[in-house]
């Protein structure tokens, strides 16, 4: 029991540490540092950036969806 | 590398439930203010002032968050578009004008901040009473606040009231007439006509006026003689929904009669309906003032501000309601609120959650609250009571308006700091893109000045008319993106 135990706290230390050694985000950091876009409102005035943008990420969680069903029918042999 | 592949994609999915990115947003209406701060460290006339200009876009349902900020100065937070028309609803021609009275900075988020501090202390009255003006509150006539900002009437004959089924171009007043007459009805009384409805009607009485486009009955609006007292009688326009309401800070209002049979103030816009490709549009035109020498005055609100009360905003989700696509237009250059049934559900909802401008319910002012930055338990702020008008401000639940998509989070569901992590972070990444990507669209506005011997000239390129066809534009602009999509996708799946 303790033995199980000490292996969690083992693992979770481990895990904790390896994510510390992760390195941090580099867009969120970048974005701050950017702070704002001049003239961004009067470019999404004339083209809709942002909506392209969330557009653009349902429509690759989409395609990465397909993908994700496709691999995982061929791992179970329904579809070659 | 194809499996790596399969890989990074299968992982973003299943982290997809932490992008968590409103997506509604993309339909969302533009030109959204952003969020605003009032201090309860400023002078009572400072906070009655700024929540007294909350008031008239809590009407308009314009706004998104609203709570208190331990500052040191009021500030109050709107987008660019949006304080441009607060400057012209208080007689100003423009933010530009607004900006030599009050200091402005801009926030995180990059949208303009405004200080009413002690340089402002004019610009916040002057804002008041037009706001105030702006709900009829006869307290605050005081002209002078306006000046050089007020218009005779480009009629005559004394006070007119459309009561129509058309919306019109305020400045061919013959056009309108001639198009309202062939395609639907309309009802306009002067002045002599306005008072003979008043001499006509018993107390707490009204008449009804249908309004039919096609012979298609449209609404139904109520003159309404109400008379609370020998100061306070006159003739109201009221909705179905509330025939007998005599609340001047609610609704349409009209045509105030003194006891000496004198209309002395005329409040807020005409309701004006339009029909147009299978959607109903509904408005206001503009108000008209009496004074109490029988001076006719008109205050032409520019762009949207006169619109959007809360009538309208009935009258758009009642129309909704019966399958049309509804909107509430602007007079003039802008678009308030365009929206289709399901936006009109969200109103309503919000409406019947939030009604901020229910001024039945007077809270003394108690201890001033001290919210944190973040989920201030802030209910409501009091602001005072103008002649024996309350002005109350229920202000929304915050945990409800502030979308903060990281909080939304499920507990449990991450380690704090993992999404700053890569790539745990990725997610995260996007949100926060989308979130640097999603300003408001303004119109492009630029401002030179060209020197050529003696030939001096300032250029200025505003664009802003064009924003009721970019919107359009965009929205097309859009489409064809999907389409663009469309195709290319089979391509990406067959490879």
């Amino acid at each position: 029991m303790i033995e199980g135990v000490g292996k969690i706290v083992l693992t979770l230390a481990i895990a904790i540490a390896l994510i510390a050694l992760l390195p941090s985000s580099p867009i969120q950091s970048m974005i701050s540092e950017i702070g704002e876009i001049e003239f961004l409102q009067e470019i999404n005035w004339l083209i809709p950036i942002h909506k392209i943008y969330a557009i653009t990420l349902i429509w690759l969680t989409c395609i990465g969806a397909y993908y994700l069903v496709s691999w995982l029918l061929r791992q179970l042999g329904i579809v070659d | 590398m194809k499996k790596l592949m399969i890989l990074i994609v299968s992982a973003l999915i299943a982290l997809m439930p932490l992008f968590n990115i409103n997506f509604n947003n993309v339909y969302a209406e533009e030109n959204e203010p952003s969020w605003t701060y009032i201090t309860d460290q400023i002078s009572d006339a400072h906070k009655t002032a700024t929540v007294a200009i909350l008031k008239a876009y809590l009407g308009a349902r314009n706004f998104t968050m609203f709570y208190t900020y331990p500052v040191e100065k009021a500030i109050v937070s709107w987008n660019y578009a949006k304080w441009n028309e607060i400057a012209k609803l208080a007689g100003l021609s423009g933010l530009d004008d607004f900006n030599n009275r009050i200091a402005y900075a801009y926030d995180n988020n990059q949208k303009l901040k405004f200080y009413l501090d002690a340089t402002g202390v004019s610009m916040a009255n002057t804002l008041y009473q037009a706001i105030l003006e702006y709900y009829g509150i006869q307290a605050n006539q005081n002209k002078t606040v306006y000046s050089g900002k007020w218009f005779s009437d480009d009629d005559d004959n004394g006070c007119y009231v459309f009561i129509a089924s058309q919306s019109f171009n305020e400045n061919n007043l013959a056009t309108y007439n001639q198009y309202v007459s062939a395609t639907g009805t309309y009802y306009r009384f002067n002045y002599s006509e306005c008072e003979a409805i008043y001499n006509s009607l018993s107390n707490n009485s009204y008449n009804e006026y249908n309004i039919t486009v096609n012979n298609q009955l449209l609404k139904t609006w109520y003159l309404y003689k109400f008379t609370e007292s020998n100061d306070y009688t006159g003739l109201i326009l009221n909705t179905t929904e509330n025939k007998t309401e005599t609340s001047r800070t609610k609704a349409i209002k009209w045509n105030y009669v003194s006891p000496n049979n004198k209309l002395f103030s005329t409040i807020n816009g005409f309701p004006c309906i339009i029909q147009s490709n299978n959607n109903l549009y509904i408005g206001n035109y503009r108000s008209v003032y009496f004074d109490q020498n029988d001076t006719r005055y008109t205050l032409n609100f520019s762009n949207n501000s006169k619109l959007n009360t809360n009538s309208a905003v009935n009258a758009a989700i009642s129309a909704a309601q019966g399958g049309m696509n509804a909107g509430i237009v602007a007079q003039g250059k802008a678009a308030a609120i365009s929206t289709g049934k399901e936006g009109l559900d969200a109103i309503k909802d919000y409406l019947e959650d939030n009604d901020a401008t229910d001024d039945d319910n007077v809270t003394p002012v108690d201890d001033p609250v001290q919210p944190p930055p973040i989920n201030p338990p802030v209910p409501s702020i009091p602001v005072g009571i103008v002649n024996n008008m309350p002005i109350n401000i229920q202000l929304p639940d915050l945990n409800d308006l502030i979308p903060d998509p990281i909080q939304q989070i499920p507990q449990g569901f991450t380690i704090p700091g993992l999404r700053y992590k890569f790539p745990f972070c990725i997610p995260f990444d996007m949100i926060v893109i989308y979130e640097f990507l999603d300003q408001t669209p303004q119109a492009p506005y630029f401002e030179t000045e060209i020197n050529f011997a003696s030939f001096n000239y300032d250029l200025i390129i505003d664009l802003e008319d064009y924003n009721p066809y970019m919107v359009h534009i965009r929205n097309y602009f859009l489409i064809l993106y999907i389409f663009g999509l469309l195709f290319i996708t089979p391509k990406l799946l067959k490879a």
